[in-house]
């Protein structure tokens, strides 16, 4: 029994503490312009302190958002194939800050990606659900509908605003350029409150994965508690879209790789998302600014997506039978 | 104690209506439901377990059904339903230390916690798969997963809906002896939806018959005649006496 009861959470937390802290150095000091870390001149300095930390900041932030957003939906949609991106949430965010921007103006791109946001993630509910069930494959069909839907909106508004159309694409293809401190500042709080009222109800998430009336006789508030994450996640992908437009997939394969690894309960994958979904999208922006010579970048999203492409190959050939839902 | 009261109870669903006009279930007792497939058990324990709309009056322990605040209610009360769907990953201990999730008064499971899932697994033979996935198991692997899970909470109501149907013999009467000494030891209540009649004239006193919706017969063991019987399940039953038990047979 205490094999598994105590198992050391704590070594693990520190694992992988150590490891984002390494990549944050890592990428601090990387980049179109080598920057010592030890003994920075004047003009690193200004780089490191002006462009660089806000911008790894972001990325860190971002990819823990995102990652949590995703485990929330998991819990949300019962499967673990959900997240921002293949829920539609994410498109449909980047709808709701493109409009804003086009018509109302930019104090209003946060709440307009929000509303919309939520939107597309109750037509997926809506659509997918069948007898207090989702099933995967369902639910991936109705995100394809959301997200075509989102997509093309988007097209079409970049179509008729030509004048602005190099703003606009930001939002399809996402990336840090935009980061100021502010903005680390205000994911920074949207984060922290998601991810304490998360812990705080750790057993209860679990809960969530059975199917309604499992959950509800086990004494959870099923439909707040649903409810209440299908908001915060939204409210993560909403922030996240808006100052780093569409970065898909993290929220799909951080949780995913650490289920592979073994850890299965809220209350430790929680926190390991955030650690290891910092340290992966702080990675991928870092191989976005190196890849490519002469200090020209590559958008972050589309290495994820890349990467969320060869993920779903794996999953289509090594595990089908979970796709499916055939066990 | 008086466990379930039940006055004038219907339930609506879809063009289907149970109706129970009176019902009275108290502690020690082991009640079977009997009925052929949609005569309305499984929405009779659902009801019971609060998890559906109903008109009439439920009281549990004296009070209604809404008066007992849900984490309470669900402290009282454990409900198995006739299938549990999983969606994502979790190993067969957890699964059944979830079981335990009403009784939790901090943030985590505790000692006491763990005890009682060790316990189970023990009685129902998981103890070998207690770190396997609960979704790479066979049907029998799961339901006595979920018996364990529902059985885990040590609730003084259980409400069974065909908690054996996917089990070896072994198992099941193994779990009905220890459902018999459970009811015992707690005063408590097990109502089981079954479809074994030998298995229900085995180890059960009482019987509620359920057919079309209707409350048909509420009968102890002596009063079960196979005139009875055959009438509610819709096939000619005859019972043949051997030792000191009664055999089911079905004629024709």
């Amino acid at each position: 029994m205490s094999s598994i009861e105590k198992k050391p959470v704590r070594r693990y937390l520190l694992l992988f503490g150590a490891l984002f802290l390494l990549v944050f150095f890592l990428s601090l000091s990387r980049g179109a312009v080598p920057v010592d870390l030890f003994h920075p001149d004047e003009l690193s300095r200004r780089i490191l302190l002006e462009v660089r930390l806000p911008r790894v900041l972001l990325a860190a932030l971002c990819g823990a958002s995102l990652s949590l957003a995703g485990l929330y939906f998991q819990y949300v949609m019962q499967n673990p194939l959900a997240d921002s991106f293949t829920t539609g949430a994410s498109a449909s965010a980047a709808l709701g800050a493109v409009l804003a921007l086009l018509f109302f103006g930019e104090t209003w791109v946060l709440p307009s990606a929000l509303f919309l946001a939520l939107l597309g993630l109750v037509a997926v509910l809506r659509i997918a659900s069948l007898r207090g069930r989702l099933l995967p494959v369902t639910m991936l069909l109705a995100g394809i509908v959301v997200n075509t839907f989102a997509s093309a909106s988007i097209s079409l508004l970049k179509f008729l605003a030509q004048e602005s159309v190099a703003s606009l694409v930001f939002w399809l293809m996402g990336g840090f350029q935009n980061a100021t401190y502010l903005r680390c500042a205000g994911l920074a709080v949207a984060l922290l409150g998601a991810c304490f009222y998360g812990l705080y109800r750790a057993p209860a998430l679990d809960l969530t994965a059975f199917d309604d009336e499992t959950a509800r006789a086990s004494g959870v508030p099923l439909y707040r508690l649903r409810r209440e994450l299908l908001f915060l996640g939204a409210l993560l992908t909403a922030v996240t879209v808006s100052f780093s437009g569409i970065i898909g997939f993290v929220g799909l394969i951080v949780p995913h790789l650490l289920r592979l690894a073994g850890f299965l309960r809220a209350e430790i994958l929680i926190p390991l998302s955030l650690l290891f979904g910092a340290s992966f999208l702080v990675l991928a922006d870092l191989l976005s600014r190196v890849l490519l010579s002469q200090g020209q970048e590559l958008p972050v999203g589309v290495l994820t997506s890349a990467l969320g492409g060869l993920f779903f190959l794996y999953l289509l050939v090594k595990r089908r039978r979970e796709l499916y839902e055939l066990v | 104690m008086n466990w379930f009261k039940v006055r004038d109870l219907r339930v609506k669903q879809g063009g289907f209506q149970l109706r129970v006009p009176e019902l009275d279930l108290s502690g020690g007792e082991m009640v079977a439901i009997l009925g052929p497939n949609g005569s309305g058990k499984s929405t009779l324990l659902r009801a019971l377990a609060g998890l559906i709309a109903y008109q009439g009056e439920i009281f549990l322990a004296g009070r209604t059904l809404p008066q007992v605040p849900e984490k309470e209610r669900f402290r009282l009360v454990s409900y198995l339903p006739q299938s549990a769907h999983l969606g994502l990953p979790f190993e067969v201990y957890y699964v059944v230390l979830t079981g335990r999730y009403p009784l939790l008064a901090g943030r985590g499971y505790s000692a006491s916690d763990f005890k009682a899932v060790e316990k189970l697994l023990d009685l129902l033979d998981l103890v070998r798969l207690r770190l396997r996935l609960f979704g790479e198991l066979s049907g029998g692997e799961r339901q006595r997963v979920l018996l364990a899970r529902a059985l885990a909470r040590e609730a003084p109501v259980l409400l069974l809906d065909e908690p054996l149907a996917a089990l070896d013999l072994h198992h099941q009467h193994r779990i009905m002896r220890y459902l018999r000494d459970y009811v015992r030891r707690k005063d408590g209540l097990v109502l089981a939806v079954l479809h074994d009649l030998a298995l229900a004239l085995k180890y059960f006193r009482r019987f509620l018959l359920l057919r079309r919706g209707y409350l048909y017969g509420d009968v102890g063991v002596e009063e079960l005649s196979p005139d009875l019987l055959s009438r509610v399940m819709g096939v000619r039953i005859e019972f043949v006496p051997w030792e000191n038990e009664r055999l089911v047979r079905v004629k024709g």
